[in-house]
């Protein structure tokens, strides 16, 4: 009986050893996530909300405020540095791959990449727009341009980007994200390190003013939908489930076609 | 209200064209064929009725209710789960965030700013209904697991908005509620 | 008389099989002396609910209640609809008694079945089950009653689509399609001449069996989920369910006017016979009555827009065939003629102009925008009890006054079709009326009991609970005078039966 009990609150202790040493992990897990929350914009907090008018000196040696492109078309604004090692030029081209394979650029929306960082000037981000290598007709709608610091903080603070110094190498963290806007006014978020075509479809698709009135959440295990989105061409194509109300009138039919042919066989 | 007029004017009608018609066979007419008389009233009636519906139709177009070519001012969460609503400024993703949402300050929007609702459900099909302080009716859209209806609308009164479930969800449908408040000055 | 009206009787049959068939027929509609008074008192039951009376009860039972007589009455002025258009039918052809029969014993195993599921199982997700409800009551019932409710509706289903085969059949045994459906008429031809009764009754069967189809794929998705766990599209099933539910309620609607159609002429004088506007418009019906059920999906704005509009644009325009053929060529019939008013012919009569009143109610209610704030109130029970209770039901009652009038050579002294006519009359549309004000006054509909910012609901239940009495002394009448007929008719044609 002794050595069971004794059996017992070793065990027990044992039980409550391993969860202690556990708790460090999870509760350094549970900081990471609430950090990673915290450190990535979140939609819902900008959403539809304006953002500052501010001027930018483009790599064709320009200076505009934001609204001249605004008020032509709605805008895709991303936010980058000039010697990034590490997401900025993976994400252009991501954004590049995919706007190519959407389309719409220039006659539905146009794409503005400012530079965040204090030191960047227009000369250094014009070596970035070559390394992207667009081609002739996309430069036109392709815009690479710096602000004030000042003016700079204030849109970046009203699409929540923000980016941290990292002085041992000479790099910046921030977050890889698009902000689609409409006549000054956040109409999505798009948040990640690359930009996937269907994503991007549906920002475009509420750009034009038809929002993406559903979000079907898409269940493995649901084999009969009506509709299925095809990422590749953006359509939502038919799908087995609308044979369930293709059924009705086709299997009636085909049953009074039977009944109503046999008549003429006798 | 209007509806319940216009319903009431036509069905007068209809009640005392029908009590005319009845009282005609007191006196019958012997030898005359009426049948085909009032037959002849058929294409105009036909091409009165069709006229008046498609004007109807075309009339009733610009106030469907679907979402149009608009920038909110402002977007509102609504999770319906059986028997609340969580009616709160950012996506419910758990059900603790739902559980806190139910008992959380209501959420508070300007007075007419035009606020999108993005109704889903985390079980079944609910309705979700705006009824203003007044206890009038202003619009709704179904709340539907896997989908997320959006709802555009402007409120011009101040007070206490009131969310009813109108698609039967269960033994606690009639309970079911949540509440938002549309506030004068701007509200966050 | 009756020959210079309807088209001679085509079908001989013999002397027994006449009265076995005729036993049937009553033993169909006899199920409306039993059914009609319970389901009834079930919708007494909930306005009194309504109206406060019992604060205290579950309102498992109000919902247990409101899931009954919602699949109960719509069933059952179904099956008396289709059963006395198949007695009218077996002039011109012969549907078989023996699948008849079939279908009303698994018809009774049917209703046995959904009252045990929802008075014993206490199941409670309404007629229309939305998925996923039925399997996630929260614990108000146990899944084996959703599953003894889906296991009923299944034999419904069946009964009922053997039954409406077994009647295309007939059909086909007589006429080619395409003179079933009258397009000879379209044609400008007239022969062969063929009664409105039979282009109707095409019309309603095939729509019937594109509902019926639909119902059972619906089961099959419910059977999925239940048996191997594979959800399905919640948007998909309300289609499937609205479509099969609206089709089954049209369609009733239309058993009654075929009955309009073939029975009032008796009683005027005067054939009522198939021309190519009737044609016309009964072909319209069939095709619109596939699309107009998108209605009850208004509010979900995940369904393709251009769904919703067909969906107001067919609501609209089924309308229109009604109101210029029958409810037109009814008023026609009766116009300054010497008509014979009976308990018959007057619910005939007066059934179209419930028809009418409710349908007018239903294309204010199939607007969009309207939709937008009547949507699942009162509203909509309303306008559906107007074409039902002061339509369908008034003229399947008059077929049953006419068929045991025939039956039983007997008829209902005038005063008393007078009170019957006038309780109904006053009685139904007082109690409609309180649906429609509470409708245009935000109350919802399947509501076990009203909060305090819906207190009109309950003042609308309380005022419409004397016209409820005057409605329902006026059934009870009308079943004391009709039944006393139809046991008479009973044993008569049981008499002549072997």
């Amino acid at each position: 009986m002794g050595t069971r009990l004794r059996h017992r609150r070793s065990k027990v202790t044992v039980t409550v050893l391993c969860l202690l040493a556990l708790c460090p992990f999870s509760l350094a897990q549970r900081r990471g996530s609430d950090e990673n929350e915290r450190l990535l914009p979140r939609e819902e907090e900008v959403l539809y909300g304006r953002v500052p008018d501010i001027t930018v000196r483009t790599i064709v040696g320009k200076t505009q405020r934001l609204s001249d492109w605004w008020q032509k078309r709605p805008i895709l604004l991303t936010f980058v540095f000039a010697h990034c090692a590490g997401v900025c030029y993976p994400y252009l081209n991501s954004l590049r791959d995919a706007i190519r394979q959407v389309g719409g650029l220039g006659s539905d929306y146009e794409v503005i990449v400012l530079s965040f960082a204090p030191e960047d000037a227009p000369t250094e981000l014009r070596l970035m727009a070559e390394a992207l290598r667009l081609r002739q007709k996309e430069r036109a709608y392709w815009h690479f341009g710096v602000g004030e610091p000042e003016a700079m903080e204030r849109l970046e603070r009203a699409v929540r980007f923000w980016y941290r110094r990292i002085k041992s190498t000479n790099q910046y963290d921030h977050p890889a994200m698009l902000a689609a806007l409409k006549d000054g006014r956040v109409i999505r978020l798009l948040v990640g390190a690359t930009v996937s075509p269907v994503r991007l479809r549906e920002v475009l698709q509420e750009l034009k003013g038809e929002p993406v009135l559903v979000y079907p959440l898409p269940d493995a295990r649901m084999p009969f939908r009506c509709f299925r989105y095809d990422p590749k061409t953006g359509a939502w194509r038919p799908d087995v489930g609308l044979l369930a109300l293709l059924a009705p009138p086709l299997l009636t039919a085909m049953a009074v076609l039977c009944l109503f042919r046999r008549k003429a066989v006798q | 209200m209007a509806a319940f007029e216009l319903w009431s004017f036509l069905a007068l009608i209809i009640v005392a064209v029908y009590a005319h018609f009845v009282l005609s066979t007191r006196a019958p007419a012997e030898g005359e064929d009426y049948y085909k008389a009032i037959g002849q009233l058929r294409r105009p009636l036909f091409v009165f009725l069709a006229l008046l519906l498609l004007i109807s139709f075309a009339l009733s177009v610009p106030h469907f209710p679907y979402p149009r070519n608009q920038i909110p001012d402002k977007v509102v969460y609504v999770t319906a789960k059986q028997f609340a609503f969580a009616i709160t400024e950012k996506p419910i993703r758990t059900d603790e965030e739902f559980e806190e949402a139910t008992t959380a300050e209501p959420v508070k929007v300007p007075i007419n700013a035009l606020v999108e609702f993005r109704v889903t459900s985390r079980d079944v099909n609910h309705g979700f209904s705006l009824y203003a302080p007044d206890g009038e009716l202003l619009g709704q859209t179904q709340a539907m697991p896997g989908y997320v209806n959006r709802l555009f609308m402007r409120f011009d009164r101040p007070g206490t908005y009131l969310a009813l479930c109108l698609e039967y969800c269960g033994i606690g449908h009639h309970r079911m509620r949540g509440i938002f408040e549309v506030v004068a000055q701007k509200g966050r | 008389m009756m020959a210079e009206i309807a088209l001679p009787a085509e079908v001989e049959w013999a002397p027994a099989e006449r009265a076995a068939f005729q036993r049937l027929t009553l033993a169909w509609s006899g199920t409306l002396f039993v059914l009609f008074p319970v389901l009834g008192l079930l919708g007494l039951f909930m306005r009194l609910s309504h109206a406060n009376f019992f604060p205290n009860l579950d309102p498992i039972w109000f919902y247990a209640a409101l899931t009954l007589h919602g699949v109960g009455m719509v069933g059952l002025w179904f099956i008396t609809g289709f059963s006395g258009v198949l007695y009218l039918l077996s002039r011109y052809v012969r549907p078989s008694l023996a699948v008849s029969r079939l279908s009303f014993a698994l018809t009774l195993l049917g209703v046995l079945l959904l009252v045990i599921a929802t008075l014993v199982g206490r199941f409670a997700a309404g007629w229309y089950f939305l998925y996923p409800l039925p399997y996630r009551s929260g614990g108000a019932w146990a899944n084996w009653a959703t599953d003894v409710y889906l296991i009923a509706l299944a034999t419904l289903g069946v009964a009922w689509t053997l039954w409406a085969l077994d009647l295309l059949r007939a059909i086909a045994q007589r006429y080619s399609l395409s003179q079933a459906l009258c397009w000879h008429y379209l044609r400008g031809e007239t022969k062969p001449e063929v009664p409105p009764l039979i282009l109707i009754t095409t019309v309603s069967t095939i729509a019937s069996l594109t509902g019926f189809v639909a119902a059972v794929i619906l089961l099959a998705f419910f059977a999925a989920d239940r048996l191997a766990g594979v959800p399905a599209d919640p948007l998909l099933m309300k289609n499937l369910v609205f479509y099969f539910g609206h089709v089954l309620v049209n369609i009733t609607m239309y058993l009654g006017v075929a009955m309009l159609y073939d029975v009032l002429p008796q009683y005027v004088g005067h054939p009522w016979k198939t021309t190519a506007t009737t044609a016309f418009a009964w072909n319209a019906v069939l095709f619109l009555v596939l699309f107009a059920y998108f209605h009850h999906l208004y509010m979900d704005f995940a369904q393709p827009k251009a769904f919703q509009v067909l969906g107001q644009m067919a609501s609209y325009m089924i309308s229109l065939p009604a109101a210029v053929v029958s409810i037109l060529g009814t008023l026609a019939m009766v116009y300054r003629t010497k008509v014979r008013w009976t308990l018959a012919s007057s619910l005939l009569f007066a059934g179209t102009m419930g028809w009418a009143v409710g349908g007018v109610a239903a294309v204010i209610d199939s607007t969009i925008a309207i939709n937008f704030r009547f949507h699942n109130t009162l509203w909509v029970p309303a306008h559906f009890h107007t074409y039902f209770l002061m339509g369908v039901v008034l003229m399947i009652m008059g077929f049953l006054a006419h068929l045991t009038a025939q039956l039983s050579g007997r008829e209902e002294p005038p005063a008393l079709r007078r009170t019957i006519l006038t309780l109904l009359l006053v009685g139904g549309y007082g109690f409609l009326l309180m649906f429609y004000l509470a409708g245009a006054h935000h109350v919802p509909r399947r509501y076990a009991v009203y909060p305090e910012e819906l207190a009109q609901g309950i003042l609308y239940a309380r005022l419409s609970l004397p016209f409820i009495a005057l409605l329902s002394i006026g059934i009870l009448l009308y079943i004391w005078e009709v039944g006393k007929r139809w046991a008479l008719a009973f044993a008569t044609v049981g008499a002549r039966s072997p």
